[in-house]
């Protein structure tokens, strides 16, 4: 796509959602929309290597723990503001990346052996979560301590303050991947054929590298804002594979390497799970959950390539028919 | 003599129990075509890896005007100017034949859209101007061939290598493929790898021969076909006495 085509969808997208802050929304949907911008955010910062560069990390939830912690931690004991604390968490997490990515990458771990050392990593980082009792308060998790709405601490009493903020980070990380338009090249080439990559003169690891740590940072952010969100972390659930798993969904329904793949994904996926399980968890407990089995089995059958796909799709099948229209009436004259 | 601007000298690679190269030596002239003939498994391949840092070189030195260049990586060995292609062609599968071209001309273009104004012209090149908006994965033989030579094309390299361009082409496709690379001959320097003889006996200005990695014979055109040396290796001892 274009760039310019790209950054007017995303003014599109970003001046509709500002619209909807001041609608009279119930909590329960300003929940949704808080969450879903959350997972479009965290998809975007997944999809930088794991959707362009192709290494399929299922144990990205590693860097958002080291980001929540960090950044919970330094607020508890040294009063640091998590916009500051933010910075930090995410400054470690590319330290963490580099610790698996440079090894991995210099020695070609690739597939599925890439895969499994992410989730050992992340299993990794969520044992020693359990283990650092002592700073991480172990699988009781960290409590935020409580302060009143606060700008510069990063804790609001409403919903709303979170939706934007929320909101400011989805686009500034849209924003990021649409200005990386050679890095995309770069890194599409190199998912694509490694030595064909290097052969034209691309840096293979340097650009699988400078990918990785920018993913990092971006899920590591998400990470503090879950904290500042939620108020409170355990290793289970910002460590967790579950939000590994989510974080690859949304891109992979969506439209794995793609610009707004991984927010289309987050558009359909969050608020779908959410009111399945609100209007279904209670009477059919576990049916949300099958009903959401069905919906990505269809997706992977029909759009293998994500929902973004969709349009090429379509405009393919036009194309056909018209040829086969114009063949046909070539046959008739 | 035109100048030496690559020097190959004395390059040695073993993989386990096989020399695959053995203390081979050659230099490329400016605006020549070389071309490297052998048996299979002569070594042809792993001299273009050797070349192109796509394997490191155990002994020997690989000089490219004045410059050492072995210990380079295959991307900062195209950057100073020399690019190879692959025997099997290795166009981008995902990507439509224009991205393809455009991933090429990115390396050395200041800007994405400086690389974009050139694709057209590449693409034009190699014939591929009515297919920029199919996939990599959906080429004929000879369109990935063509797109491989594209790609490599795009980089705008002093040095192409060319590994087996003619493989799996028919006999007209093969014409047309000569006549380009002639073409390309105007302005670059070419060591091409060749199995067809009518080819590389037709385009090349000298031919060096390969045999179990080491280095049999180097001469004009006429000289390599008349070697007795280089009808041994391809037709076994006994073959000149017959």
């Amino acid at each position: 796509m274009k760039q310019n085509k790209s950054l007017l969808i995303l003014a599109i997208l970003t001046v509709a959602l500002l619209a909807v802050y001041f609608l009279p929304l119930v909590i329960f949907a300003k929940h949704i929309l808080i969450l879903t911008l959350f997972y479009a955010f965290l998809g975007t910062g997944w999809n930088l290597m794991c959707g362009y560069a192709g290494r399929l990390s299922l144990g990205h939830a590693a860097f958002a723990a080291v980001g929540a912690y960090t950044s919970i931690f330094l607020f508890k004991e040294f009063n640091l503001t998590p916009w500051l604390g933010m910075f930090v968490g995410g400054g470690l997490a590319v330290l963490v990346m580099l610790l698996i990515a440079y090894p991995s990458f210099r020695f070609g771990l690739k597939g599925p052996y890439f895969t499994l050392a992410s989730i050992a990593v992340a299993e990794i980082v969520h044992n020693l979560l359990i283990y650092g009792r002592d700073f991480t308060g172990g699988s009781l998790g960290l409590s935020l301590p409580y302060v009143p709405t606060s700008l510069a601490m990063f804790q609001f009493d409403g919903k709303e303050l979170y939706y934007l903020v929320i909101l400011a980070f989805w686009l500034l990380a849209v924003f990021l991947t649409i200005k990386m338009e050679r890095t995309r090249y770069y890194l599409e080439a190199i998912r694509e054929d490694e030595d064909a990559a290097a052969a034209l003169g691309i840096s293979v690891n340097k650009n699988l590298i400078a990918a990785a740590c920018i993913s990092a940072f971006l899920v590591a952010v998400g990470g503090t804002f879950y904290g500042q969100y939620f108020r409170y972390i355990d290793p289970y659930s910002i460590a967790g594979f579950s939000l590994s798993l989510n974080m690859a969904l949304v891109v992979v329904i969506g439209g794995s390497g793609t610009i707004f793949g991984p927010t289309i994904g987050a558009f359909v996926l969050i608020p779908l799970t959410e009111i399945l399980r609100m209007s279904l968890g209670s009477q059919y407990p576990g049916l949300h959950l099958f009903l959401y089995g069905i919906l990505l089995v269809v997706c992977i059958i029909y759009l293998p390539k994500g929902i973004a796909s969709l349009p090429g799709i379509i405009r393919a099948r036009n194309d056909k028919k018209a040829r086969q229209l114009d063949q046909g009436s070539e046959g008739v004259l | 003599m035109a100048e030496k601007i690559l020097m190959v000298d004395n390059i040695s690679k073993r993989f386990g129990g096989l020399q695959a190269t053995d203390k081979v030596s050659f230099d490329v002239r400016a605006g020549e075509i070389l071309g490297i003939i052998g048996p299979n498994g002569a070594g042809k391949s792993t001299l273009f890896n050797l070349i192109t840092g796509f394997y490191p070189i155990d002994e020997g030195t690989i000089t490219y005007h004045g410059e050492r260049i072995d210990g380079l990586t295959p991307d900062q060995i195209c950057h100073k100017g020399i690019t190879r292609t692959f025997q099997v062609a290795k166009p981008f599968p995902g990507l439509t034949i224009a991205d393809n071209i455009l991933v090429a001309c990115l390396p050395k273009a200041d800007k994405v859209s400086d690389a974009r104004a050139k694709v057209d012209e590449i693409l034009k090149i190699v014939s591929l101007d009515k297919k920029a908006g199919s996939l990599g994965a959906d080429l004929t033989t000879l369109e990935r061939k063509r797109l491989e030579l594209g790609k490599a094309l795009a980089t705008n390299p002093e040095i192409l290598l060319l590994d087996e361009v003619m493989t799996g082409l028919k006999p007209k496709e093969m014409d047309d493929m000569m006549e380009l690379i002639k073409e390309l001959k105007k302005t670059k320097t070419i060591v091409i790898v060749e199995h067809v003889m009518r080819v590389i006996m037709n385009i090349s200005d000298r031919i060096i021969v390969l045999d179990h990695g080491q280095k049999i014979a180097e001469g004009l055109p006429r000289e390599i076909a008349e070697n007795p040396l280089v009808i041994e290796a391809y037709l076994g001892r006994g073959a000149k006495h017959a």
